[in-house]
């Protein structure tokens, strides 16, 4: 080869490179750059992508916590909209739900991302709330859902992971800590209303009562919380809802305390002690559907009879965070709590009580009477486990009064009972589990957390 | 108009009008005959037999003219120039031919022909893989080609033509819907997070590879639909296509450079030939019915009351069970009157094609048009397809160093399906599950209630292009092809107002389009390097753009029962995908040719691609073969036959997806409001994965060609494999983001055998046998931990991919409950993919030279977890019934059922449903009667087929459903083994008249 078609290659190789490099440089729509976040426009969307992964947890988190609490009854659907079978005995396998840790990590990691973020831009006041309350919601609902906490740094771009802890006291006082600053820039009653609640919840899981119920005394009665939730898509979808919107028939308030509390379903009986008619725990009889969907492992006849809540009646019901009158409940048991005169918590107690007048007769609720502290507290527990009903409240509420040894009935049904109606082996076959376990996802790569052994609280 | 005219005010449609006008005239008619020319005819017939041969390339050496011989064998070969010149005859499986031919001026000279049988082919040229075109001894690496007029079964899709067709190539899918599309995997899995299905060139222009997406309700978990993917290659219609070439590894795909790894499937369709025009018209009926694919007594799965009966008359009838298929299932009787048997054939269905096409041309202008329809109505109730293809191809050649090839198809389908799949609305998910379902209640009846979702699509596809050759000098080759290839999929996805899952009625319109622009310019240049050794340098580049562009709207909550569009709906959802990549490169490659027996080729590729990190610039593969034509040595006697001892080298890659390298976030909104996820976390040194292989081999043939074989040994290994890593959950970003970090290795042998074992007057009997092994490992996760993909596990040291799950260790017991092996942690259970496929065919020729013909396909060594019924939800699965203590109402186990049995009986077990999934199934088997007799002299050749389809399987512990099933991702997925809620495939039946004249 002379050297002139040595040269010609050359310069031929050097013009294909050019063109070739050059044909390459594409940029396409679709998803969001990581530089765009810093600008002014994208920080409403960064909050909204905390509030959204709060409300896929949340669509998640009411409906497998209300099973773990016995607050609803399964009907043996495992796919979609049901549980698995482990789940519908009660129990958390260890290791699993990998999803919602996601979702509340998401939550966390943005809205931490989010104060990061504005407080370089110099973001408005109203942003900086945003972003602290929904760090201090996600650290409250993290502290409240899990077993134990993955502790990691607060600066979203630090690359260690985070430590095991046992229990989630971090997790709440985080959530303190967060709620604290939001504080510093809300501007409005409703403002402050969100962060002194999320800020009682928190300090009522760390035990520190006194300045729980100071918080909780500053929220108006009427206030209300909630997380949103969208018919457009099915991951913002109100899941309690969505198990029993007619094709999907997942769970039942057959068997359930709260069946009975609230009515017989028959007309005809009339129980007063009972069938209250509380409109906080409505369900309803389906007259197109007497059985739920599949059918529950052991249980006799395999279908089991078909109740559906009516609490949320659509895809897009909200699911409350916080409320002024559970705070009134927060004060409640901040005064047994502290062994003061259970005659003002019953005060407090009635008070939630009292507003509601019966679906039955119309009639306001009677109030709840107690002779002595112990009555006072199944007072309590049983009023807030109305008052939060398929709130994803409960089984955090019956793990903490179990470890602090509160008095008081629980109003748990007996299902591992043979003789209970709605036993099946399911809830001897399964430990009961009252909150998630950390998830394999995080345990098979964090090398800071230990293998899932046991796992389910 | 106006702006179309010219100055003269003549419309420029016109002047085109005027000018096609004398194009088609110099065609059809050929060109006017020079008075110093001449023409040559003749008969080419086959030496051993002395049987006409059709389809031989027959062609002046050194002009471009020549023609196609025709059914009789007769060729023609209009305007010679006057003088003497070499004819050359050429067809696939035989040996060309040259002799010499003197042309007077006005005379005609006639030579006929004979052709022996060539089974090596050694002089065939061969183009997929290659720097523009190599003969077949020149290369180094093993090249699979398909004859499409040694099919004798006549399939009617590309897909199903090329099943079983070659080693190494696996086709699955067996789904009876209409359209639904295969999966096509080349050597075993390549890759783990890209994709394992081929690159597709129609006649040089790309194609859209994969399949077109499953359109379903964006938003619901699992979606809604009938999750029908189609194959694009099924979008080209059997009879325009002339041959197939495949190439495997990455051994013989590095010129095709990143994206190729995976192997290349390069069609080409039929050209026109020198002649008057020859017509071809045929016309398909068919017929098929439901194979049993229950058990134990519940043949169908209770699907057979929703089959439809399309040539009897009964058959679904929307709820009337005195016309359903009912046979064998006696809880109907006395509802609507006379019940039982009142279908005797569930799931008969109705298929008609009709093709017809026309090739000839003059010296300048050669064409080959068809056109074709097809009118299927399928098993399901719903399921229904109506397609139109034309092709035109015109080879047009303005001087003896000039020729251009336009070839365009254009393809249009619709199609309805039925629901179907794992989803809340699929027919066969409510009609398994019985009383478990969503309605509580498996009366068909009510079941029925799906069936008014309404599910269609349009598809169109327009693929065209125009391929230069242009030799300015002796030895100097050019080759230039620009194509376009555009796909559409227009899909609506309705459930009526008052549709029982969604009442207020949901609409998706979901459309779909993907553009892929190919330019392809390849150069060469042949000269002496010494007496002995010919250098032949290519050198070339390549440019495909891929534009993908997908927008998915849905509408919910219509204002009544009219028909709605979108606009009518009170809630909206709207997504959109616009994705464009561009993947460019050039190469050099030279050829020496040592005494036209030894050859050694070294090449190299070097590729940019729009998807590469930032940080990771431009990729190199190098490529060495080598070919050695022992039998060509004068030590080798002839007694011994031909062979070619072959070896090659190569790498090619695999790249990223368009967004996989950059940090993002994912813009989810909500509720109408911004909002925005952690996505993909990004990695700016995101390369391609680098496939490299080395395959050795040969190819040989004996007793004058009637025994050959081709043996290919082949080992490959990817590395920098591109492997999702998980990020940590407690991190924010918990996608998964791609990092080149594992590797992974293929190995196995390709082995195609080809016996004439029977070679007489009026008999003959040929025996082919292919044969692959594929054995596939994960050398390196990298440093991740195992994790699932493919429908598996991806496990170090393990198959890619493998099962992995919880195993039954007390099977045979009966102790009342179960143990699980290993603590009840999992246990490997093996590969997925088939470890070896053997495809046997057979034609025998009888005398009336009726051809009988067969092929079937085994595949085996592997696993599969098989269990359609949801025993999680305490379904009653006909599986069980022989240990069901009442299987009619209860799933209570019997005490004597063996452990194994109770946990998959049990719904908080159900897990255990792994069997050794190795299967036969005889894919075709046909008859082709030349039915000459029946029609007037004109018809120069009549052919009658009559085949039968997917009629007879045998597995070895599978005890119900179909191995090939697919997932509801369906031909979109790389996986296999996953299965949906579906009815398998059914056997068919089909007659062919194809008539020529």
């Amino acid at each position: 080869m002379n050297t002139i078609m040595r040269r010609a290659m050359r310069l031929t190789t050097l013009v294909a490179a050019g063109f070739v490099s050059s044909a390459c440089d594409v940029t396409n729509p679709g998803p969001v750059l990581d530089e765009f976040l810093t600008l002014e426009d994208a920080q409403q969307g960064l909050i909204n992508g905390a509030i959204r992964a709060i409300s896929e947890l949340m669509g998640d988190a009411a409906y497998t916590h209300a099973t773990l609490a016995r607050e609803i009854f399964p009907g043996g659907q495992t796919g979609a909209w049901g549980h698995n079978v482990t789940t519908q005995g009660g129990h958390i396998l260890p290791g699993s739900y990998g999803a919602e840790f996601d979702d509340a990590q998401q939550a966390r990691f943005i809205a931490e991302t989010a104060i990061q973020r504005f407080a370089e831009a110099e973001a408005s006041d109203q942003n900086l709330y945003q972003a602290y309350l929904w760090a201090g919601i996600s650290y409250r609902l993290m502290g409240e859902l899990w077993c134990d906490a993955v502790v990691g740094s607060t600066d979203p771009e630090d690359p260690e992971p985070g430590l095991y802890e046992v229990g989630t006291q971090t997790y709440f006082q985080r959530a303190v800590d967060n709620f604290s600053a939001a504080l510093t820039f809300a501007s409005t009653d409703e403002e402050e209303d969100a962060a002194y609640a999320g800020r009682a919840q928190a300090r009522v899981a760390l035990g520190d009562w006194a300045n729980a119920a100071s918080d909780a005394a500053e929220v108006a009665d009427d206030f209300v919380f909630a997380i949103l939730h969208d018919e457009s898509e099915s991951d913002l979808y109100n899941d309690l809802y969505e198990a029993t919107s007619g094709q999907f028939r997942s769970y039942t308030v057959q068997f359930t305390w709260f069946e009975d509390y609230y009515s017989t379903g028959d007309p005809a009986v009339v129980d007063e002690v009972t069938n209250t008619g509380d409109p906080r725990v409505p369900w309803v009889i389906d007259p197109d559907n007497d059985v739920a969907t599949a059918s529950l492992q052991g249980f006799p006849g395999g279908a089991v009879p078909y109740k559906p809540q009516r609490k949320y009646s659509s895809r897009d019901d909200d699911i409350r965070l916080a409320s002024g009158w559970e705070m009134r409940l927060v004060e409640a048991e901040a005064i047994l709590a502290q062994g003061q005169p259970f005659a003002g918590a019953m005060t407090l107690i009635n008070q939630v009580r009292t507003r509601n007048v019966s679906d039955v007769d119309g009639a306001t609720l009677a109030p709840w009477t107690a002779a002595d502290a112990t009555e006072a507290w199944t007072a309590l527990k049983r009023e807030r486990g109305i008052e939060l009903w398929l709130e994803g409240r409960r089984a955090f509420d019956l793990r903490r009064w179990d470890t602090g040894g509160v008095p008081g009935e629980d109003d748990q049904p007996a299902w591992e009972d043979t003789s209970h109606p709605g036993h099946t082996p399911l809830f001897l076959d399964n430990p009961r589990s009252y909150c998630y376990d950390i998830p394999d996802s995080e345990r098979d790569r964090n090398p800071n957390v230990p293998p899932a052994i046991g796992g389910g609280g | 108009m106006d702006r179309y005219r010219n100055r003269r005010g003549t419309s420029i449609w016109s002047r085109w009008s005027a000018a096609l006008l004398t194009v088609l005239t110099v065609a059809f008619t050929g060109a006017p005959v020079d008075a110093q020319t001449g023409q040559i005819t003749g008969v080419v017939r086959d030496a051993q037999s002395n049987a006409p041969i059709s389809d031989v390339q027959v062609y002046v050496v050194g002009l471009q003219l020549g023609s196609l011989s025709r059914a009789t064998g007769q060729y023609l070969i209009l305007n010679v120039p006057v003088g003497q010149h070499t004819l050359r005859a050429e067809r696939i499986g035989y040996e060309p031919q040259e002799v010499t031919v003197d042309v007077t001026d006005g005379g005609t000279a006639i030579v006929n022909i004979t052709l022996g049988s060539q089974a090596l082919g050694l002089d065939e040229i061969v183009v997929t893989g290659a720097a523009g075109a190599a003969r077949r001894r020149e290369i180094g690496n093993s090249i699979s080609e398909v004859n499409v007029a040694d099919v004798m079964d006549r399939p009617t899709s590309t897909t199903t033509l090329l099943q079983g067709s070659a080693p190494g190539l696996e086709i699955t899918g067996n789904d009876g819907q209409a359209g639904q599309g295969k999966q096509i995997r080349l050597r075993g899995n390549g890759s783990v997070s890209m994709t394992n299905q081929p690159l597709i060139f129609v006649d040089g222009v790309r194609l859209m590879d994969g399949a077109f997406p499953a359109v379903t309700t964006p938003g619901t978990v699992r979606g809604r639909g009938a999750f029908v993917t189609v194959s694009p290659l099924d979008n080209i219609n059997p009879n325009d296509i002339e041959r197939i070439e495949i190439i495997k590894g990455a051994a013989a795909t590095t010129l095709y450079g990143t994206e190729a790894s995976a192997g290349v499937i390069q069609i080409f369709t039929k050209r026109g030939s020198s002649g008057a025009p020859v017509w071809t018209a045929e016309i398909q009926q068919g017929t098929g019915w439901a194979r049993k694919f229950g058990v134990n007594g519940v043949d169908y799965l209770n699907m057979e009351h929703f089959m439809r009966d399309a040539w009897w008359g009964g058959g679904y009838e929307g709820g009337d069970l005195s016309r359903d298929c009912v046979t064998d299932d006696a809880r109907w009787e006395g509802v609507n009157g006379d019940v039982a048997g009142a279908c005797s054939w569930p799931g008969s269905q109705w298929y008609q094609t009709y093709n017809v096409s026309v090739r000839g041309g003059g010296q300048s202008l050669q064409y080959f048009v068809s056109g074709a329809y097809q009118d299927d109505q399928y098993m399901l109730p719903l399921d229904q397809l109506e397609k139109y293809n034309f092709q035109g191809n015109f080879t047009f050649s303005p001087a003896n160093n000039l020729s251009v090839q336009w070839n365009t198809g254009y393809m249009n389908q619709w199609q309805q399906n039925t629901p179907s799949g794992n989803n809340l609305s699929g027919l066969e998910l409510q009609t398994f599950r019985q009383e478990r379902n969503y309605f509580s209640d498996g009366d068909p009846r009510t079941i029925a209630t799906v069936l008014d979702y309404d599910f269609q699509q349009r598809l169109e596809r327009l693929t065209s292009g125009i391929t230069l050759n242009y030799n300015p000098i002796t030895n100097v080759t050019n080759r230039l092809t620009v194509g376009y290839d555009f796909a559409q999929q227009e899909a609506r996805n309705l459930m009526p107002f008052g549709f029982w899952e969604f009442p207020d009625g949901s609409l998706v319109t979901d459309v779909f389009q993907k553009r892929l622009l190919t330019f392809d310019y390849v150069g060469s240049y042949r000269f002496p390097l010494t007496d002995a050794v010919q250098s032949t340098f290519s050198w070339g580049g390549q440019a495909i753009g891929n534009d993908l562009r997908q927008v998915t709207a849905l509408g919910q909550t219509f204002p009544g029962a009219a028909e709605p569009t979108l606009s009518s709906a009170s809630i909206f959802r709207n997504e959109e995908d616009r994705e464009s990549v561009w993947n460019a490169g050039f190469f050099f490659q030279n050829v020496f040719d040592i005494a036209d027996r030894y050859f050694i080729t070294a090449g190299l590729r070097v590729d940019g691609n729009s998807a590469f990190g930032d940080s990771f610039g431009l990729q190199t593969y190098p490529k060495i073969s080598g070919s050695w034509v022992i039998s060509d040595e004068s030590f080798w006697p002839e007694s011994m036959g031909s062979m070619k001892i072959r070896t090659a080298y190569g790498q090619s890659g695999r790249a990223p997806g368009a967004f996989d390298a950059v940090r993002t976030w994912d813009p989810v909104g909500l509720a109408g409001a911004p909002a925005f996820r952690p996505d993909n976390l990004g990695n700016p040194d995101l390369g391609p994965e680098i496939t490299e292989e080395i395959e050795v081999g040969f190819d040989g043939s004996w007793i004058n060609d009637r025994l050959s074989v081709a043996f290919t040994y082949y080992t490959q290994k990817t590395r920098d494999a591109l492997l999702s890593v998980s990020g940590l959950p407690s991190q924010g970003f918990t996608e998964d983001q791609l990092r080149n970090v594992g590797e992974l290795s293929n190995n196995g042998i390709e082995v195609q055998v080809n016996a004439d074992v029977l070679q007489a007057n009026s008999w003959g009997a040929d025996l082919g046998l292919s044969l692959s092994t594929n054995h596939s490992e994960v050398v390196s996760l990298g440093g991740i931990e195992q994790f699932e993909d493919l429908n598996g596990w991806i496990i170090e040291g393990q198959p890619v991919p493998v099962g992995f799950d919880r195993r039954v260790a007390n099977p045979d017991q009966v102790s009342g409950s179960w143990e699980y092996e290993n603590g009840g942690e999992n246990v490997v259970v093996g590969p997925l993919l088939p470890t070896h496929i053997i495809s046997p065919t057979l034609n025998v020729r009888v005398p009336g030279n009726i051809i009988l013909s067969a092929r079937g396909e085994y595949r085996g060594g592997h696993f599969m977890e098989v269990n359609e019924i949801s025993i999680s939800r305490s379904v009653r699965s006909p599986l069980c019934f022989p240990y069901y203590v009442d299987p009619a109402t209860d799933i209570t186990l019997r005490d004597d059922t063996p452990d194994l049995w109770r946990e998959r009986c049990t719904p908080s077990g159900g897990d255990d449903y792994w069997f050794d999934a190795d299967y036969f199934r005889l894919r075709a088997v046909s008859a082709t009667i030349p039915v000459d007799f029946a029609f007037p002299d004109r018809i120069s050749n009549a052919t009658l087929t009559l085949a039968v389809n997917n009629i007879w399987d045998w597995f070895r512990e599978i005890p119900w459903y179909d191995p090939e099933v697919l997932s509801n991702d369906a031909a979109t997925d790389d996986g296999i083994g996953a299965q949906s809620e579906r009815t398998p495939a059914p056997a068919t039946f089909r007659a062919s008249l194809r008539v020529t004249f």
